[in-house]
């Protein structure tokens, strides 16, 4: 069964601040099947550039920096610093966290209407049972961030919130 | 799998519920009276105040400090005894001891680097300083200051139908818009040392008194918007001699502040409908280095408008255009720096020119004399006649195409807001949805006229489905005040504007709905309209019932989410043996055997009852499916007590579909089913919302249909802003993930490799 992982960030905050608004939007896929994790995900193309920009880590539009390999790989540890997903289990008394293998960034594209999509993907050797979430995606920029997750799996979806006081979750899968 | 049955017509309810999404807004909505009429208009009790002003101000270019006094004459049109005056104090809200500082959410993680704690401890002496408030005659005036808002005390209340003339003086510390923020303030030019003013809420100006609110003095904190009586102004604004200013109204004296040609060149632009440059950028980059001393003092006047903005620099290129509207002459103007070319020459006062006359045609005829629109970095506000937008090139003057669409974009936002609620003049402090949302509405409509196929970020049903998924604690519905707004953007931009595009395109119907909505706009225009208002008006002047509607999207947090649950087929049984008959035996036939039935026919070589003749009695050798006499004698008196009309249905070959539904979201829309018949030919059935009256968690409805059906889709034209598009097929149908769809482009070459590969044929 797959479960896609669709991450679909918009925001777009300009310094005139009565026409700010802090979004972040996920959806997440799993193939069990495949053992793979898919990811998309949606960014307002001006705001996420500005930050990659304040960051060093980009000059210039995104587009610029596609056939730049290092670039990419900074912008892809930019990413899934703020979307990481662990697997939660209980080994008998003791409660572990096992960090699933790491995202990668398979590519992006820009959109004309004001977005780019991160298309990213990992392995997952195990079956998982509980996911640990979390999804701080420019919180710490914006202090009124929201971010949602959209989870789909064996045909059943559930959306979950994330906040700035509430930035981690977990969702079981059986 | 086909049931043949006998004919099944009508809708099986399954289980029963309240009225409540249906409810009549009774409740909810204020009582209609003399000044707001229940069919949504003006009473004829309606009143509004009216507020005039002459303000001389000075810009002192080296300080960034601005200097003014200003006499206001205040009617009161109301049958109140007014006791004092509010007088709201925006700039207060850069005040040290301003609320604002105070009411952002905050952790230590907030605090992580240096530049964190400077921008948190950063020091602007921001706020106005009220030098005087005094009568005409000069008699100092009692007042309090509350944060935001200034009271005038008065020593005698203003009677009905009388007014108050008084003078108030003071300054402030313009902001920069840079290292503050804000919706005003300045833009300093590193390079040239040149500043560019976008200068408003720059005075005190009195607050709205109505039948709704009384005094709407609600503190400014920064998201709720302002609340402004109309009036007219006459501004005298004193600036360096080589700047060019642009501001709300007409200017009046333009031999004293502008060359003979740039008069010549404006004169020009009033009879061109294309853009006309009055500075050009030659002419602009060399004042950026002489500069003059000296000041001249422009002089604008504006009649009945609800605020006053400008905007000055001696970067400023300027150009224009004439722009036809109703029979009169409007100037499209704009002004922006060379740093916004080649994007702002080339597109500003075009979309100026766009903007007004699509909003026109679909609100109310844009009334005043020019429509300006001025750069400068990272801002998009409203003012009457100017904005202030964004969307700058790179420094070597390329552009992203994203660059590009946001650039019009705001522009035409920002434009479009002279509309709401510089004109159509709602209560932005208590509902941002009320401008914000009803702009956002027709600014889609204004871009897809611009360009065929622009990508409207807001509008469309399908773009605020995200947004309505999820938890409801932390989505609020639009009818929340300002300062409340959870998702501020998607609240009481996106959502209010898709609710309109959908009442447009699916609930009313583009002619219905064009109607009401400019009757709406036509009755409150120069007026305060409240939500109900507006409500009123669309049902009224349509004859659309739509509580339902606003109950749903304006008042709840539910989102669209119909299923399309099950199928069953049937077909009418015609009684015909000659037909049902070969059809039984056919349907025998069809059905799945059972394994061990396939074997056995094969092994088991002969039977008992093969092998001696007596063992088979009448109901072992009877053949169900063959026609007797009697068969055609029941047919023939079922036939005879038919009439001919009867006969005709019952041999029309009708088939049969239930289909149930069931409101997983919890909003009630209409049923759009997409049919698609064996043959490939494809039908809408539209059922209306109503269909959710009495049953609002399921639903089911019988399609009679002339041909069998291979597939139903429900919201093919993606009109509902269904979330959740997995369960509104059958048969269910996979849609393919965004990352499949980019794995399907992917040819596993970059652009430039294919590039190179296209160098290579040539």
């Amino acid at each position: 069964m797959r479960i896609l992982l669709f991450i679909l960030t918009l925001l777009f905050a300009t310094s005139s601040y009565a026409h700010e608004y802090f979004f972040a939007f996920a959806e997440v896929e799993y193939d069990e099947m495949n053992g793979r994790i898919e990811a998309t995900i949606t960014v307002s193309t001006h705001d996420f550039e500005f930050y990659l920009q304040q960051e060093g880590i980009i000059q210039g539009d995104l587009n610029k920096n596609k056939s730049d390999s290092v670039k990419m790989l900074l912008i892809e540890n930019e990413i899934i610093r703020h979307f990481d997903i662990k697997e939660s289990y209980t080994d008998e008394d003791q409660e572990l966290k096992k960090k699933l293998s790491k995202m990668k960034l398979e590519g992006f594209e820009t959109n004309l209407n004001g977005t780019v999509e991160f298309y990213l993907s990992s392995q997952v050797y195990e079956p998982l049972k509980t996911i640990e979430f979390t999804f701080d995606i420019l919180m710490d920029q914006y202090p009124k961030q929201q971010n949602k997750i959209n989870f789909i799996t064996r045909d059943k979806k559930q959306t979950i919130d994330f906040l700035q006081s509430n930035k981690t979750q977990f969702i079981d899968i059986n | 799998m086909k049931k043949l049955a006998i004919l099944l017509i009508g809708s099986l309810p399954i289980i029963s519920n309240a009225q409540s999404k249906f409810a009549q807004l009774e409740q909810e909505l204020p009582t209609p009276n003399e000044y707001r009429t229940a069919s949504g208009a003006p009473g004829h009790n309606y009143y509004q105040q009216k507020a005039d002003y002459k303000i001389s101000l000075t810009i002192d270019d080296v300080t960034q400090k601005l200097t003014g006094d200003e006499t206001i004459t205040y009617t009161n049109n109301s049958p109140d005894k007014l006791e004092y005056l509010w007088l709201q104090l925006d700039q207060n809200i850069y005040d040290v001891n301003s609320d604002s500082k105070l009411i952002d959410v905050e952790k230590m993680e907030d605090f992580r680097s240096i530049g964190d704690i400077k921008k948190k401890l950063f020091y602007y002496d921001g706020g106005f300083k009220i030098e005087s408030i005094t009568s005409t005659s000069g008699q100092k005036m009692s007042y309090a200051i509350n944060k935001t808002m200034l009271r005038i005390n008065l020593e005698k209340p203003l009677l009905p139908n009388s007014s108050i003339s008084f003078k108030v003086k003071w300054w402030y510390n313009v902001n920069d818009r840079m290292a503050v923020g804000g919706r005003s303030g300045y833009e300093h030019f590193e390079k040239d040392d040149n500043y560019l003013y976008t200068i408003a809420q720059f005075f005190p100006r009195m607050c709205v008194y109505n039948d709704v609110t009384g005094w709407q003095n609600k503190q400014f904190l920064g998201s709720g918007e302002f609340t402004l009586p109309f009036g007219d102004y006459d501004v005298s604004i004193t600036v360096p001699s080589d700047h060019i200013v642009g501001a709300t109204g007409e200017l009046q004296n333009g031999s004293s502040v502008l060359t003979s040609e740039q008069r010549k060149r404006f004169e020009q632009a009033r009879l061109s409908d294309s853009p006309i440059l009055i500075v050009t950028q030659a002419e602009a980059e060399k004042k950026e280095s002489n500069r003059e001393k000296g000041t001249k003092t422009w002089n604008f006047k504006a009649t009945n408008v609800r605020d006053f903005a400008f905007a000055t620099s001696r970067k400023f290129i300027w150009d224009a255009q004439a722009v036809k509207v109703g029979g009169k002459t409007i100037m499209a103007m704009s002004y922006y720096p060379k740093e916004g070319n080649p994007l702002w020459e080339r597109y500003s006062t075009k979309l100026v020119a766009h903007t007004i006359k699509t909003y026109s045609k679909y609100t109310v005829d844009y009334p005043y004399p020019v429509a300006i629109s001025v750069h400068s970095k990272w801002i998009g506000m409203e003012y009457p006649m100017i904005c202030f937008n964004g969307g700058r090139p790179e420094e070597d003057g390329t552009y992203s195409v994203e660059t590009k669409y946001g650039m019009w974009g705001v522009i035409i936002h920002e434009v479009g807001h002279n509309f709401f609620p510089m004109i159509i003049n709602s209560d932005e402090r208590q509902w941002t949805w009320m401008d914000e949302g009803l702009n956002t509405f027709v600014q889609y409509l204004t871009e897809q006229e611009w360009e065929r196929g622009y990508p409207s970020s807001r509008g469309p049903a399908y773009l605020i489905a995200n947004y309505m998924r999820g938890d409801k604690k932390n989505i609020s519905p639009i009818m929340t005040n300002s300062e409340s707004i959870l998702q501020f953007g998607n609240n009481a931009y996106g959502k209010p504007a898709t609710a309109l595009n959908i009442l447009r395109e699916t609930i009313m119907g583009r002619e219905l709905f064009d109607y009401s909505f400019k009757m709406y706009c036509e009755r409150w225009k120069f007026k305060h309209p409240s939500p109900a208002d507006f409500f009123r008006t669309m049902e009224d002047a349509s004859a659309v019932d739509l509580d339902w509607f606003w109950r749903g999207w304006f008042y709840s947090t539910d989102n669209v989410d119909i299923s399309l649950d099950q199928v069953k087929w049937f077909q009418m049984n015609t009684m015909n043996p000659d037909i049902e008959k070969p059809f039984k035996e056919s349907q025998d036939k069809a059905k799945d055997k059972f394994v061990g039935d396939t074997r056995n026919k094969e092994l088991i070589k002969e039977t008992v009852n093969e092998k001696d003749s007596l063992i088979d009695d009448f109901y072992a050798k009877r053949n169900i499916y063959l026609i007797d006499a009697l068969d055609m004698k029941e047919y023939t008196d079922f036939k005879n007590k038919l009439t001919e009309e009867d006969k005709k249905l019952l041999n029309s070959n009708k088939q049969f579909y239930e289909l149930s539904f069931s409101n997983v979201g919890g909003l009630v829309m209409p049923l759009i089913i997409e049919v698609t018949y064996v043959d490939n030919s494809t039908e809408v059935i539209r059922i209306p919302a109503e269909i959710w009256a009495q049953y609002q968690d399921k639903v089911s409805r019988v399609l009679i249909l002339d041909k069998e059906v291979i597939s139903f889709r429900l919201d093919p034209f993606l009109e509902t802003a269904d979330t959740d598009f997995s369960n509104n097929n059958w048969p269910r149908i996979v849609t393919p993930t965004r990352y499949d769809l980019f794995k399907q482009k992917q040819t596993g070459e970059n652009p430039m490799q294919r590039q190179k590969r296209l160098d290579e044929l040539k």
